[in-house]
């Protein structure tokens, strides 16, 4: 399961492992069958937590490969997206209702992490670092009892969801603020599919907060959008911070039903002057799964100095692996020119208890791994030791078959920049007439000017005033911030 | 309404600075060389107003919980902010001079200058794995006095107007056994700061100073009120717990510790009168990391989302009678204040179990830090190691669950070395590492168990330490629950030379083949064991969590 050093962690992920295993063993059973039932003669792949793709036989036997990896589609349709539209660097942002998941893309490649805690467990398995909080659009706002206005960590999640939607809840959420804000339609949602009702919303901020604190129900839901871009910007400061890197060097990739909302106000909090949103925000983790590769990690875990003595050892371990790859590879009909293998050794300097990562380029050479460990190591804690001897403790190799992405198409696009309406908005300094566009009718090329708000069916863009948007080739909205 | 001048900046702000402090932290851990700092996180930052109020702090374990405070009161003691120019930074760790909680906890003090003033101090705490005195480490259980725990510092000036004295990190670094480990690890103390520094100074230029400086107060009257309606909400009352430590570390009777809460409207007193004179050995526990103890008890039990900050710790009266282990008198050890912390956690769990919900009691834990210190040659080849570990034990039950098992409590969280690592490097061989079966104190929930890990000696010539607890008596079962198993500590278990070793055993020497065996302590049970559910107990007998004698006698 897990032929790596650390006895725990091992442990742990294998524990794991074999407990979800009936479970999984009984969806996929179901899964295929209906998609047998349905005719369906293609092999189905499934996401990987790594952001690869793999076959249902691999998931059967790996299940634990699964937790979390959702999300990381997200993450691999947004590096591929970014890749595509020269912003390689990015730190992701998809806020949904219930909680926001943030990652960070440098240099077009996801950040990894090794392992994580699953439900408290130790579970170590390769996967694209997300980090979830608990802010989105159903987070309920209310007013603890020391007199401070507080937004989640509880949510009101789909049932009963927002007051506005009419399911019978009472307590005012994020989207209630939005809604009473205009920022979201304060008619109807989802592309005129779903009815909101605006003075809902209102009397409950005014009921649950807006009377008790003393203050009009306008500065309690812009202190409620206030409060929630604060927590989310937090998240997104402390991902690139633990890094080692710089937030203003990276484009906000804003997608989840309520990313696009927040974006601009996030990327102001944290000092980040661009954005991005793809097309088609709301599903772009179920589209990121079109743009991932099948990939399987493998890895051999020896603990020993890297010198001349050993190196053929490490050479011999890549030669095992790849020839496991190789099988795994023919398991998954991957034709020999669609084949890439990647190569990673975790190191650290001798009296060191933590590995770092460190990617080779090309061959497995002994000086060129050196190098590359000296500068993986200050990326990792800002320094390196030269002339300390490193120690290599695992070799990891990703055996990858790449897929044939499916090309971005459009709808035939008008040219004419026409807002399908006007409405009052209501922004930090209060209520302007701003025009509402239709996503679909912005052409390519066509820039537009803050206030504005684009509706799209699965999510809607905040264009604060002073801020301004370009439609990329894509159809990607690239957005400059003012900050 | 509120009382608040405007509650959403508050909150705004609040977000703010706590990412300020996380970035501090990240740089400090990202940057730092020590094991210490950078893998165990045995660090903390914090801000602080140009008053010497806690606003908002980042910490990595609970034991730090406050603890800066006393840094920066003794920076304020020692030097007016007038006579502070903008780059002074400060260095100090002396629990006598300089508020701090032991020598290893080097604190650095840099004030934020904005606008021609100091209106803020940013502050970090890291522990350095070594700072000099007889033994490696630092840390003694048998130290009689600060004078044999290391490098002293009151307050200093290590950095004057953006220049740092080279001749005094020189000074520091050399009295430990790793100079150039202490030397870039304060140096990038002094640099954490530094970036706080910045980052706030961006904060009062994006907000403005006015609006800084009100929500820093709205914050903490904000923090003060909710814990003041926690208080409220208890019912006026006064209880005592007395937890007891083994011996005061150089041996005799068991030492008590006795807490006694008093709730009355909105305040809260804790009384350590009846505590033990001062120890002998290194387990007193000077001011700061008592507070720290305090704070982490009442934000646990009363409100675990409290913000750590000045309007909490000020609402919160403790009273510790002078010579006391609780309030000990320079020059008195206090190196291994860490297990005495935990017991006067007991102490406080005991006693607030008395006034609050039943719903938030639960019995004591092992509420000890074993720390187990070997060091001898290296496996194979050459040079020797050093290798300390602090192993967890038994969880007190609750009233809606049993304790959790092999699990570090209270003030302090660090992970285990893997027993393949250990291994490879050193020599030494990890016989067994196991739960301990029936330590777990009986009740309708059952304590957790404690951890039994035997080390073997593959080579001559190991040395071996110990700072343990609980070696004498259980930790205590509550409403009607029996107490956890003891702790013990076994040279050569199962051989015919087999023997018991004191808790605070100081470098014995093993030969290869010989073996140290410690089992920790186990949780204190809840409840009356007769009402266990039946299918819990049949469970506990089929994993070996308890043996059937053990099972029958209950």
């Amino acid at each position: 399961m897990l032929p790596e050093f650390r006895e725990f962690e091992r442990f742990s992920t294998t524990a794991i492992n074999a407990y979800i295993g009936p479970r999984m063993e009984r969806y996929l059973d179901r899964f295929l069958g209906r998609l047998a039932g349905l005719g369906l003669t293609v092999q189905p792949y499934t996401i990987h937590s790594n952001g690869g793709l793999m076959s249902a036989e691999s998931v059967r036997s790996f299940p634990v490969r699964c937790c979390l990896s959702g999300p990381a589609a997200g993450v691999v349709g947004a590096a591929a997206t970014g890749r595509d539209a020269g912003r390689p660097d990015l730190i992701t942002f998809d806020a949904g209702g219930t909680s926001t998941d943030v990652s960070l893309v440098a240099g077009g490649t996801p950040a990894f992490a090794s392992s994580r805690s699953i439900a408290d467990y130790p579970v170590r398995s390769p996967m694209i670092d997300v980090q979830v909080i608990g802010a989105g659009g159903g987070s309920i706002a209310w007013l603890d009892d020391a007199g401070a206005l507080k937004v989640g960590p509880r949510s009101a999640g789909a049932d009963p969801g927002p007051v506005a939607y009419g399911k019978g809840a009472t307590q005012p959420t994020l989207t209630d603020a939005n809604i009473m804000l205009h920022r979201l339609d304060p008619v109807s949602l989802l592309g005129g599919g779903m009815p909101v009702d605006e003075a809902a919303s209102r009397r409950a901020i005014a009921d649950t907060i807006a009377l008790p604190m003393g203050l009009s129900v306008e500065q309690v839901a812009l202190g409620i959008v206030r409060i929630a871009v604060a927590n989310m910007s937090r998240a997104i400061r402390a991902v690139s911070t633990e890094r080692g890197y710089d937030v203003r060097d990276f484009a906000l990739f804003a997608y989840g039903g309520a990313g696009p909302l927040h974006a601009a106000a996030v990327a102001i909090e944290c000092n980040m002057n661009r954005v991005l949103v793809p097309v088609e925000p709301g599903t772009m983790c179920a589209r990121g799964i079109l743009l991932s590769d099948v990939s399987l990690d493998l890895v051999r875990s020896e603990i020993m100095a890297a010198d001349e003595a050993h190196w053929p050892r490490i050479v011999a371990h890549f030669a095992a692996m790849q020839a496991d790859g190789e099988r795994w590879l023919d398991g998954e009909r991957v034709p020999a020119d669609r084949r890439r293998f990647d190569r990673v050794i975790d190191a650290r300097y001798q009296g060191q208890n933590h590995e770092v990562q460190v990617r080779l380029a090309g061959d497995v050479q002994l000086d060129s791994f050196a190098e590359a460990f000296a500068a993986a190591h200050r990326q990792e804690y800002g320094y390196d030791i030269p002339g300390r001897g490193i120690e290599v403790v695992s070799c990891r190799l990703k055996a990858v078959g790449l897929i044939d992405r499916p090309k971005a198409h459009f709808a035939e696009l008008n040219n004419a920049l026409r807002a399908r309406t006007v409405r009052q908005v209501c922004f930090d300094d209060g209520w302007v007439e701003t025009p509402i566009y239709d996503r679909a009718s912005l052409a390519i090329g066509i820039r537009l000017s803050g206030p504005a708000v684009i509706d799209e069916m699965s999510a809607t863009t905040l264009l604060p005033p002073g801020c301004s948007v370009i439609v990329d080739a894509a159809g990607n909205l690239l957005m400059d911030v003012a900050i | 309404m509120t009382g608040l001048a405007d509650p959403n900046a508050m909150e705004v702000f609040s977000s703010r600075l706590l990412s300020i402090t996380e970035d501090m932290g990240n740089a400090l851990i990202r940057s730092s060389f020590s094991t210490n700092i950078k893998e165990r996180k045995d660090c903390s930052v914090a801000l602080f107003d140009a008053g010497g109020r806690l606003i908002a702090q980042a910490s990595h374990i609970p034991l730090h919980l406050g603890s800066l405070l006393g840094s920066v009161t003794a920076v304020l003691a020692r030097h007016r902010i007038t006579d502070m120019q903008d780059g002074d930074a400060f260095v100090l760790n002396d629990p006598y001079l300089a508020g701090g909680t032991h020598m290893p906890d080097i604190s650095i003090v840099t004030p934020v200058f904005i606008d021609g003033a100091v209106c803020a101090f940013a502050a970090n705490v890291g522990h350095h794995s070594d700072v000099g005195g007889p033994v490696p480490g630092s840390i003694s259980g048998q130290a009689r006095s600060v004078f044999e725990e290391g490098l002293r510092l009151p307050v200093i000036r290590l950095v004057r107007g953006g220049e740092l004295d080279e001749d005094l990190l020189a000074l520091i670094a050399h009295n430990s056994r790793d100079p150039d480990e202490r030397s870039l690890d304060l140096k990038v103390q002094v640099a954490s700061n530094a970036r706080g520094v910045t980052l706030l100074r961006e904060l009062a230029g994006r907000i403005g100073l006015k609006a800084m400086t009100e929500a820093v107060d709205d914050l903490l009257a904000y923090t003060a009120r909710r814990l003041r309606n926690r208080m409220r909400e208890m019912a006026d009352g006064e209880a005592s717990f007395t937890a007891y430590l083994d011996d005061d570390g150089i041996g005799g009777d068991p030492v008590p510790i006795r807490s006694t809460v008093i709730v009355h409207g909105e305040t809260l007193t804790v009384d350590f009168s009846g505590t033990a004179p001062e120890a002998r050995g290194a387990f007193n526990v000077p001011e700061s990391a008592l507070r720290a103890t305090v704070y982490y008890a009442v934000k646990t039990l009363l409100d675990p989302e409290l913000l750590p900050n000045s309007g909490m710790f000020d609402c919160i009266d403790i009273r510790a009678p002078a010579g006391t282990l609780v309030s000990p008198r320079f020059p008195a050890a206090v190196g291994a204040r860490s297990i005495t912390c935990n017991k006067i956690a007991r102490a406080l769990f005991g006693a607030f179990a008395q006034l609050l919900p039943a719903d938030r009691a639960m019995a004591s834990s092992h509420d000890s830090v074993p720390a187990i210190i070997f060091s001898g040659p290296r496996r194979i080849g050459d040079g020797s190691f050093v290798y300390l570990e602090t192993l967890g034990g038994g969880m007190g039950a609750r009233s809606d669950a049993d304790g959790m098992e092999a699990i570090h409590v209270h003030l302090t969280n660090t992970s285990n070395l893997p027993a393949e690592a250990l291994e490879n490097e050193y020599a030494l061989l990890v016989d067994e590492y196991a739960l301990v079966p029936g330590s777990g104190g009986a009740g309708r929930h059952r304590g957790g168990l404690g951890i039994a890990r035997q080390i073997r000696a593959v080579r001559d010539g190991i040395v071996f330490s110990v700072r343990s607890d609980g070696h004498v008596l259980g930790s205590p079962g509550l409403a009607g629950g029996a107490p956890g198993g003891t702790a013990r500590l076994l040279r050569n278990s199962g051989r015919p030379d087999q023997e018991e070793l004191s808790s605070k055993t100081a470098s014995i020497v093993l030969a290869a083949g010989e073996t140290v065996r410690i089992e920790t302590g186990g949780g204190g049970g809840f409840g009356d064991p007769a009402e266990r559910d039946p299918a819990a107990r049949k469970a506990d007998l089929r994993s070996g969590k308890t043996c059937q004698v053990l099972t029958e006698k209950t």
